[in-house]
């Protein structure tokens, strides 16, 4: 499905998907896409479906679309554009190619057929063979087109590897400072990110080559940066004042640099620093090499193209980061509005309830007190067993383990909710193991557990067509290995696409009565035990929980300790 | 005799339910109970009763989708309509009154007898 997700600004991690109609972009309510974004116009911009792709279209915000950077009054949007109106950032999922072909369906792997075979190889090379046509040791004449062509290839491979294996920006600057230090005869070096809140050029990795001072100042002119950040053009300068361009350079002067090379890190959508290096070639070097210039017109392209690939880099360094950070605010977010939905429903309850007990006090009237305490006592039930939950859920907690009777702990969730199974008019049947010996396990967090899933198969029966009887059986058996409590209702079972969600917390189909938290609770008290909790389900026929504890029996020494 | 004002009541949770019925009886009302809308809409018709409530038990979409038809239809009837729980604001429901969750119950019964007594002379703005 296209999307629209936000990656920066007040709505980070709302996803919008987008439809075949036009959608409105803006700060008013009445927009499909509404941004809460005082940058934002009212209605700021649309997003329009025409032969199968989506365009963006500004309706003459005040502070304009950009896309990729550049601003728009209407384009064509291609999966993986960054939009961005005021402070918010939106990233741009399209539709799945037309032209993409189903690998799964179109490819066949044929089974070896030694009597015809149509194709056969003709040459093998092993990795090792392949990387080596990159060697720098293999014997060229030095200058040649050829050694030139290579070694710029190894600069460019080595780069590649070096931005695809990390996703730490400094990490991968280093290294990128590395590679060029390497290959290139330069004195100084360093590189410049964008910060992305303030825009101002941020040194990330200097670099001196040992025979400078180490602790000298790198001193780079501005005229330079902005004319590399301003142009998106990479320069060679070559004793600056004599070049008009840098005119007052002076600053290039007084930090005594002869040849430099600047490069912007262009990125897929806008410049995300620039890489610089320089050096000095003293009368002395001239006289000795005959050569006034160690830095070439190759080093140069070279640069810009280190520069791009550096960039890719650190967007995509950068967009993973927002990427985490939306989806982690997005899960909090969710987090939140199911709590506090199922606690808003809890104080509705409490409301209600002390609203009746209010009125029978001044119509002095019991039975209705009575009524309004119950529904207040209900709900008290409800908060308890939601922090509990919570509690359960969120920290890391030690079994409380002594030995205790599972047909005892299951008999008590059974007397728990019986009332509510004979308000509901369902029938609870229950059919305990004969043996049952005494075990090692925390009570408490086992009939948690069974009341969770005891309490999810009476929720599955609420809403029975009229006529048919609701049943729960609950049933314990003990093998002498494990031990087990069945849970089965003749509800109306649970969809097979809706079983893998079933431990995710916070995913309810309960709507209003679920929290999404009673079935990965009761799952982590059974791992904690060693035990696991599975679930078998037929559409129409119902439902059936099995909680299964390994067993462990109490040693004379642990049951003497339980004693105490 | 004077026919015992009505006030159907649709879609709405147990407790509500409860502490509803037991109000509004008290106050000499007569409460019907549907599960549905479209069930609702038929008894809104057959019935013609004073007020009806509707409970939105699940929030977000959904019940936006639910709502907005059903207030619809019910605006054609006629009758005064109450929504317990939040609408988004750009649903402009002309005529429905919406009451927030968690609400108080004083305001909301409040509502509902004006409403009922209102019904006949359904220009006079709300107190």
């Amino acid at each position: 499905m296209p999307s629209l997700f936000v990656i920066r600004g007040n709505d980070q991690g709302t996803r919008f998907d987008l439809s075949e109609e036009r959608m409105g972009i803006g700060r008013d309510p009445a927009n499909a896409i509404q941004v809460h974004d005082s940058e934002v116009s009212r209605h700021h911009a649309e997003v329009r479906f025409h032969e199968r792709r989506h365009v963006l279209v500004d309706l003459g915000s005040s502070n304009g679309t950009y896309v990729n950077g550049r601003r728009i009054t209407q384009a064509e949007l291609a999966t993986g554009d960054h939009i961005q109106i005021g402070r918010t950032v939106l990233l741009y999922t399209g539709l799945t190619a037309e032209t993409a072909e189903d690998a799964a369906f179109s490819v066949d792997i044929s089974a070896p057929t030694p009597a015809e075979e149509p194709s056969h190889i003709v040459h093998v090379i092993t990795q090792e063979e392949g990387s080596r046509l990159l060697d720098p040791a293999a014997v060229l004449p030095p200058d040649s087109w050829l050694a030139r062509a290579r070694s710029n290839l190894q600069v460019m491979y080595r780069t590649a590897l070096a931005v695809s294996r990390t996703l730490d920006i400094d990490q991968l600057l280093q290294r990128i400072m590395d590679l060029i230090f390497e290959w290139i005869e330069a004195d100084r070096g360093c590189i410049m990110l964008v910060d992305p809140e303030t825009k101002a050029l941020t040194p990330k990795v200097r670099r001196t080559r040992h025979k400078a001072r180490p602790d000298e100042k790198i001193t780079i002119s501005r005229t330079i940066l902005d004319y590399v950040m301003n142009r998106r053009e990479g320069v060679l300068t070559s004793d600056a004042s004599q070049d008009r361009r840098w005119d007052p350079a002076a600053s290039i002067l007084q930090a005594g640099v002869r040849e430099a090379i600047c490069t912007p890190m262009q990125g897929r959508y806008d410049v995300v620093g620039v890489l610089y290096v320089d050096t000095t070639i003293s009368p002395q070097q001239i006289l000795q090499t005959g050569q006034e210039t160690k830095f070439k017109e190759d080093h140069l392209k070279l640069m810009i193209a280190i520069g791009h690939q550096a960039a890719l880099a650190v967007e995509d360094t950068r967009y993973y980061s927002a990427m985490v950070q939306a989806e982690r605010l997005a899960a909090i977010g969710q987090t939140i509005a199911v709590l506090s939905h199922h606690i808003k429903n809890i104080l509705q309850g409490i409301r209600g309830g002390s609203y009746l007990i209010e009125m029978g006090l001044t119509e002095h009237d019991e039975s209705i007190i009575r009524r309004g305490w119950n529904i207040v006592e209900k709900n008290q039930a409800k908060i308890s067993a939601l922090v509990m939950d919570m509690l359960t859920f969120s920290k890391e907690r030690e079994p409380d383990l002594r030995p205790a009777n599972l047909n005892q702990v299951v008999s008590d969730v059974v007397e728990l909710v019986q009332p509510r199974a004979a308000e509901m008019h369902v029938e609870i049947h229950v059919q305990l193991a004969e043996t049952m010996p005494e075990m090692v396990f925390d009570p408490e967090g086992i009939h948690h557990a069974v009341l969770n899933v005891a309490t999810n198969a009476l929720d599955a029966l609420a809403d029975r067509p009229e006529g048919k009887t609701g049943k729960v059986e609950i049933h314990t058996d003990y093998d002498g290995r494990l031990a087990r409590v069945h849970v089965r209702d003749n509800g109306p079972g649970i969809p097979p696409e809706e079983i893998e969600n079933l431990f995710r917390p916070f995913v309810s189909t309960k709507g209003a009565r679920g929290t999404g938290l009673g079935l990965p609770v009761s799952q982590k008290i059974l791992l904690e035990h060693g035990g696991r909790i599975y679930v078998q389900s037929e559409p129409g026929q119902g439902t059936c929980f099995t909680l299964e504890l390994p067993v462990v029996l109490p040693t004379a020494a642990s049951s003497q300790t339980a004693a105490h | 005799m004077e026919r015992k004002p009505s006030v159907l009541i649709v879609d709405a949770a147990e407790e509500t339910r409860e502490v509803l019925g037991t109000v509004l009886q008290r106050r000499g009302m007569e409460t019907l109970w549907v599960g549905a809308t479209e069930e609702a809409l038929r008894l809104a018709q057959t019935r013609q009763p004073d007020v009806i409530i509707l409970d939105l038990q699940v929030e977000g979409t959904s019940a936006d989708q639910l709502c907005r038809p059903f207030a619809q239809k019910v605006r054609e009837t006629q009758t005064p309509l109450v929504v317990l729980g939040s609408v988004r604001r750009s649903d402009k429901m002309v005529h429905g009154e919406c009451f927030p969750k968690p609400y108080h119950y004083a305001p909301l019964i409040r509502k509902i007898e004006e409403l009922i007594q209102g019904n006949s002379d359904a220009d006079r703005p709300p107190v």
